[in-house]
């Protein structure tokens, strides 16, 4: 009896593995996508297709022809024939579509059995989101499923640790993908990649450092995990930018390590540092959360809004200019 | 006609991989099929294996090695495919070399053994799924699991087999399967495949017959007399 019962253990066993092979697929793809958006050649330059000839890529990496495809010659594949689409999620990303254009091409390879046509691999929501929007040509990176499927999927995905993303890769390509509305939030980057919302946040807050200091750090992104990326951000606040570069030198070439950093942090002889304070103000439009003004004592004050129409854009910018104008004349006169 | 290309493709070693290349291999020669046995694997066993055969015997098997063309090895394939009626290749497990992926990108059927065990089936779940995700880019690819290293009268393999039949419905479980049997390994020294030992092995022959049978009729290729 108990026998039996270990044996019908054995489908939920391999259901949950077959399920996680299913994810890590995914992640699989979804790293692929997060390299394709990362790349210059085919990632955000896109906008201007007219500049991308121009610059031919490494000779190892094969030559992915960008082309401007009329819609109509794109069918899905057929394997896909049963996928359900989410409406809202075809409308939000035809108006990010309508606001900054097509992002990120889909990637088609050609029909085997129409000449001139294509099958559409990856994109079905770019494709809906531009039939909605009545437009007639979808952007798309043509590949040719023999050569380009080391690109393209997964060779090096099983084998994690060959393909070690830093995370400062990360960081840029979340950032990028959030910005093309494919994320919507951290909490979507984070359940979608299976990890912590606060490994999220620590990864992306990298970018908060001084540009001058990413600068130094994608030239060796391996050296500045979450870690040197926190206390380079502490002491960012100690020091002044130049020497929080040269710090960063010294990280990029070996030369610090993160009990180093964090001896610095101590032994700067300055006030105790305490915690950043803010206060969050959340936005609404309406019944509709659409961003977050968020207020800091060290004087800064930051806006961050999301799926705003143009003209609502264009108010506040003048508002908020004529809010420091009038501020301004008002100084002036005192 | 060009040929059509079989993989046999698994995750992990042991599972069988060679055993049903070299014995379907063994199978079409004798139906007379031109079959070219293509060793991807860089242990070469199949190689191995068949070059164990004594000189000038009847339905030597024709093998080539090209486990050192890595992810170019499709397109050394694809050179030899309008001299054979069959390619059957033996890859290596998917977790050590790109072959696999490369492979089931020009295969028309991939082959993918799975001993009846918990291991050797959450083991298959990963290349499963890359397989049925390959569809995609290769419309014509069919998946069949094949159970290999049957030990009958177990319970575990009763519900193991139940399992793989249900397993995914990209991947079909095969009717045919391959026993865990005495003459698969002793056809080995031999060179060949169990049909060398005639009515020593029926059981055996029988089943790869079988096997043979089920994938003409999956490739719809026709059967062709002994």
């Amino acid at each position: 009896m108990k026998k039996k019962t270990l044996l019908a253990n054995l489908e939920m066993s391999v259901n949950k593995q077959s399920l996680q092979a299913r994810d890590k697929f995914d992640v699989a793809d979804l790293t692929m996508a997060i390299k394709r958006a990362a790349e210059p050649s085919i990632g955000l330059d896109v906008a201007h297709p007219e500049a991308l000839p121009a610059s031919p890529p490494a000779a190892e990496t094969p030559q992915r022809p960008l082309k401007n495809l009329p819609i109509t010659s794109v069918r899905d594949h057929p394997r896909n024939a049963r996928h359900l689409y989410d409406p809202t999620r075809i409308d939000e990303m035809a108006a990010s579509i309508a606001r900054d254009g097509q992002m990120m091409p889909a990637v088609v390879m050609p029909d085997p059995e129409l000449a001139g046509h294509y099958l559409l691999i990856e994109g079905r929501y770019r494709k809906r989101a531009l039939q909605s929007l009545a437009r007639e040509t979808i952007l798309a990176i043509v590949v040719d499923p023999m050569p380009e499927l080391e690109a393209y999927r997964l060779s090096l995905i099983l084998n994690e640790e060959r393909n070690q993303q830093t995370d400062l890769d990360n960081a840029i390509s979340w950032k990028t993908l959030q910005e093309d509305g494919l994320f919507k939030s951290q909490d979507h980057i984070a359940e979608y990649l299976g990890i912590t919302q606060s490994k999220v946040s620590k990864t992306l807050s990298l970018l908060d450092l001084p540009s001058g200091v990413i600068g130094i750090m994608k030239t060796n992104p391996s050296e500045f995990g979450l870690r040197v990326g926190y206390e380079l951000r502490q002491l960012a606040r100690q020091l002044s930018p130049t020497e929080l570069e040269l710090v960063a030198e010294e990280v990029r070439d070996g030369r610090l390590t993160v009990a180093a950093l964090e001896k610095m942090r101590s032994k700067a002889n300055r006030p105790a540092i305490t915690r950043e304070r803010s206060r969050a103000y959340p936005l609404k439009l309406g019944e509709k959360a659409i961003g977050m003004l968020r207020e800091f004592d060290d004087g800064r004050l930051k806006i961050d809004l999301a799926g705003v129409s143009p003209e609502l854009r264009h108010s506040v910018v003048n508002a908020m200019q004529k809010v420091l104008i009038d501020a301004n004349t008002e100084s002036l006169h005192k | 006609m060009s040929a059509k290309i079989i993989i046999l493709a698994n995750q992990k070693g042991g599972a069988g991989k060679t055993n049903v290349a070299v014995h379907l291999a063994g199978s079409c020669v004798r139906h007379g099929h031109k079959t070219l046995l293509i060793d991807a694997d860089p242990q070469g066993t199949a190689t191995k294996w068949v070059s164990q055969a004594a000189e000038g015997a009847p339905y030597k098997i024709r093998v080539m090695g090209l486990a050192m063309a890595g992810q170019k090895i499709a397109q050394e394939v694809k050179q030899y495919i309008d001299d054979y009626d069959l390619i059957i290749a033996d890859c290596p497990p998917a977790v050590d070399s790109p072959i696999p992926q490369v492979m089931l990108m020009i295969a028309d059927l991939a082959l993918v053994p799975v001993i009846p065990n918990p291991g050797d089936l959450w083991a298959a779940t990963d290349l499963l799924e890359m397989a049925e995700r390959i569809q995609l880019p290769n419309p014509g690819l069919q998946i069949r699991i094949v159970a290999s290293n049957v030990r009958p009268n177990l319970s575990m393999t009763k519900v193991a087999l139940a399992n793989m039949a249900n397993m995914r419905e990209s991947a079909p479980l095969m009717k045919a399967a391959l026993h865990q049997r005495a003459s698969y390994v002793e056809s080995m020294l031999a060179g060949d495949s169990v049909h060398y030992f005639g009515s020593g092995a029926k059981a055996a022959i029988a089943e790869v017959e079988a096997l043979y049978e089920e994938i003409m009729s999956i490739l719809k290729m026709p059967r062709k007399r002994k």
